[in-house]
């Protein structure tokens, strides 16, 4: 169950994030207006981490919740316990967020059970507030609470695409895989190798991007590249490291993987 | 009952007039034999073999009971194309001999013990070549190594080596070459970068050519057109091997030993006079230098050493290669008698810049469908062609295709022809249409698109985006 400490969701240090463009100053007009956020962008593209650093940035707790096709309202909300005979109530991560005024953040958004947008519609716009029912209670955020939900077009199907009701009531933002610049400095820092490997790695994921015609569903994201930097700093023979970190991850086809297998030993 | 089934399949194939009376009984009987299964692929391939040549469908059907001895009947379509490719290369006597050692000349193939065919390896190197180039380019078999730029044909087999893995390095060296190739614009394709080529030689400099084709002005200098090919074609080899060392390092690194081995299988040098000799000269100093062994020296001519230099510099453009050509050709080709053509190198395969401008134009009018297509998609319903049209680009407009009520208009291209900038960056994306005052952000695949028309034509014509709306 959710931790109730809320100290624990602060972020203490400063965490690495490089900007793609403008996200930071966008999140942070939403947030002094009192608007939810909505992050949109494929796997690994530094969503949970900017995510961090916003939270960091303005001082407020980050409470993350990964949503799955059984996380209900009162997963969200909280419930009651029964222990030793005493019943007693345990605030869910939302209500939890939003008494201390904290940042609520729902990760794949889509996947969590319809019924509740049904706590998310009302939270997300002016009204700002979420019904507790079971304890006849009803909150009003204070303006230091955030809604963020994120979200992956690239998985888009008819059944788990955003409702434009839920959608239009965020401010979006889009996090793409960085520019290869961007992303080499990614890798450097988090991986600690050296630019020629992480040149090397950004152009082997640009490679494995462009392959949604042959079949893969999504190509190698930064955090893939970031592994096999780490795997190869360990000393790892960088052909191995990749075919482990990258290839494998993305496909079982075995054409394809010989396909990306063959890139890399191209590249590297 | 199911004789009379088959002869009216086969009739659907051999119209009966075609057959004697006799050759149709005995076809009928041989397809009777055969289950349904078996009946149904025969025709099929019957059908295939008829209209390419009858004797070769008679010759075929007398093979064919061998060949069932050892072949699945799903393995008769294969087995037939491999026939049709001996007979289209090599004739009907060819063929035959083919047919009649299924085991050595296809099914062992198949297996991959002496060689990998196409077929087995297109799998993987298709993907791997489309990730590699970030283009839907298509892989076919061939008699011989080229591209047309669209596509890259490769050996119906590969038998270098006796593994699988050996021989499917190579194929994946000939389509990275290939790749190379049209990737370092070997056919001169991008007018963004092509327009500020001077051509050595060229009385016309100056003056509006044919500015689609600047190869073939280029080529038109030539007393020897055939050797001037050649010579621009190995200093593109060069280059495009500078490119690949760069950009692949780990492909050329591994292939090592096969480059090596192309050079023992080069002809002897010293048979060799004239142009024919040094041009074979760098052939093997290339596969010298590639096999990191450089037991090749290029000798004592300091002319060809500068030559060689320039177009293995790292830095050599289009431009460059043509000047490097003009002055090997002014050099060396006065005296082009002697001229002896030799196989180019396996990598480099065939020059076909005709091919390759016929791709050219037919990926310039899909892009022309495409663009309008997908622009009409975006663009608001309220718009009309009367409006100004305009592309522009950021932060710095692009090179503007204004017009007015429609009008079609020069390329940028030609006056940037005669500005003082010699280094023409090529221009960057363009990301907005600019349509009655109001920008309208391209999407990523329509800023593809326009790219790739403005490296085609030198700028995006503005009669594609009046089209569209
Ligand atoms: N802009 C960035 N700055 C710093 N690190 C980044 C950035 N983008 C990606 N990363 C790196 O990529 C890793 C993956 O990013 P993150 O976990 O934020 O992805 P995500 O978008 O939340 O993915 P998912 O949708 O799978 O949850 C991070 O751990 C970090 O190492
Ligand atoms: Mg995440």
């Amino acid at each position: 169950m959710q931790s109730q400490k809320i100290e624990e969701h602060f972020i203490a240090e400063k965490p690495f994030y490089l900007p793609q463009k403008n996200e930071l100053a966008v999140a942070l007009a939403a947030y002094g207006n009192g608007l939810p956020l909505l992050l949109k962008g494929p796997t690994g593209s530094g969503k949970t981490r900017f995510m961090q650093f916003l939270a960091w940035t303005i001082k407020r707790p980050l409470i993350t919740v990964s949503c799955h096709d059984d996380l209900s309202t009162s997963d969200l909300v909280g419930r009651y316990l029964i222990r030793g005979g005493e019943t007693f109530w345990l605030d869910g991560p939302m209500t939890l967020a939003v008494r201390h005024g904290a940042i609520c953040y729902l990760d794949e958004v889509v996947e969590a059970r319809k019924d509740t947008t049904v706590v998310i519609h009302p939270l997300a716009d002016d009204r700002r507030q979420l019904a507790i029912e079971k304890r006849g209670e009803l909150l009003t955020a204070p303006k230091e609470f955030m809604l963020a939900v994120s979200y992956n077009p690239g998985y888009q199907s008819v059944l788990k695409d955003m409702k434009q009701s839920t959608r239009q009531r965020f401010v979006a933002l889009e996090l793409n895989y960085p520019p290869p610049e961007l992303e080499s400095e990614i890798i450097r820092h988090e991986a600690g190798v050296k630019e020629p490997l992480a040149h090397s790695l950004v152009r082997i994921a640009a490679m494995t991007r462009g392959l949604k015609d042959s079949g893969l569903q999504e190509g190698a994201s930064t955090r893939l590249l970031v592994h096999a930097g780490l795997l190869i700093r360990e000393g790892i023979a960088p052909r191995e490291a990749c075919h482990g970190t990258i290839t494998e991850a993305l496909t079982d086809d075995r054409e394809l993987v010989g396909a990306i297998d063959e890139m890399i030993s191209s590249v590297i | 009952m199911a004789r009379v089934t088959t002869a009216l399949s086969l009739q659907q194939i051999i119209p009966d007039n075609q057959l004697n009376e006799w050759e149709h009984e005995e076809l009928i009987e041989q397809l009777a034999a055969y289950d349904a299964q078996l009946e149904r692929a025969v025709l099929e391939q019957i059908a295939v073999i008829w209209p390419v040549s009858h004797a070769l469908c008679f010759a075929f059907l007398g093979q064919l009971h061998n060949g069932l001895h050892c072949l699945e009947p799903k393995e008769l379509a294969a087995w037939v194309k491999g026939i049709l490719h001996v007979y289209e290369a090599d004739g009907l006597r060819a063929a035959r001999l083919y047919m009649s050692d299924v085991e050595n000349n296809f099914l062992c193939r198949l297996r991959g013990e002496s060689g990998l065919a196409f077929a087995g390896a297109q799998g993987r190197l298709v993907p791997y070549i489309r990730g590699l180039s970030g283009r839907s380019l298509q892989l076919e078999p061939s008699a011989s190594v080229a591209t047309d730029t669209s596509t890259i044909f490769l050996p119906r087999d590969v038998s270098f080596y006796r593994d699988h893995t050996g021989n499917f390095q190579v194929y994946k060296l000939l389509a990275t070459y290939q790749w190379g190739f049209i990737s370092q614009d070997l056919y001169c394709q991008n007018q963004l970068r092509s327009a500020s080529i001077h051509i050595p030689g060229d009385g016309q400099q100056g003056t509006e050519g044919d500015r689609d084709d600047i190869l073939a002005r280029f080529f038109n200098t030539f007393a020897n057109q055939q050797l001037a090919q050649d010579i621009y074609h190995l200093l593109q080899t060069l280059r495009v091997s500078v490119f690949l060392q760069q950009e692949y390092p780990g492909l050329m690194r591994d292939l090592k030993p096969f480059f090596a081995l192309l050079l023992k299988k080069r002809p002897d040098i010293h048979q060799l006079i004239g142009v024919s000799y040094l041009l074979e000269k760098i052939r093997q100093w290339l596969l010298g230098q590639l096999s990191g062994d450089k037991v090749s020296e290029l000798g004592v001519h300091p002319h060809l050493r500068t030559i060689v230099d320039a177009a293995w510099s790292g830095q050599a453009g289009n431009g460059d290669i043509f000047m490097v050509t003009r002055s090997f050709y002014d050099a060396y080709c006065r005296d082009d008698t002697a001229y002896e053509q030799l196989p180019p190198l396996l990598f480099q395969g065939e020059f076909r810049p005709r091919e390759a401008h016929r791709a050219r134009l037919v990926r310039r009018e899909s892009n022309r469908q495409k663009f309008i297509e997908a622009l009409a998609a975006i663009l608001p319903p309220q718009a009309t062609a009367e409006k100004a049209a305009e592309s522009e680009n950021e932060p710095q407009p692009l090179a503007a295709n204004v017009v007015e009520n429609g009008a079609n208009i020069t390329p940028a291209g030609h006056d940037t022809m005669n500005k003082a900038e010699p280094d023409q960056q090529p221009a960057e994306e363009p990301r907005f249409i600019c349509l009655d005052d109001e920008h309208l952000v391209l999407p990523e695949e329509l800023r593809e698109l326009a790219r790739e028309i403005e490296e085609d034509l030198g700028s995006l014509p503005s009669f594609y985006i009046s089209s569209a709306s």
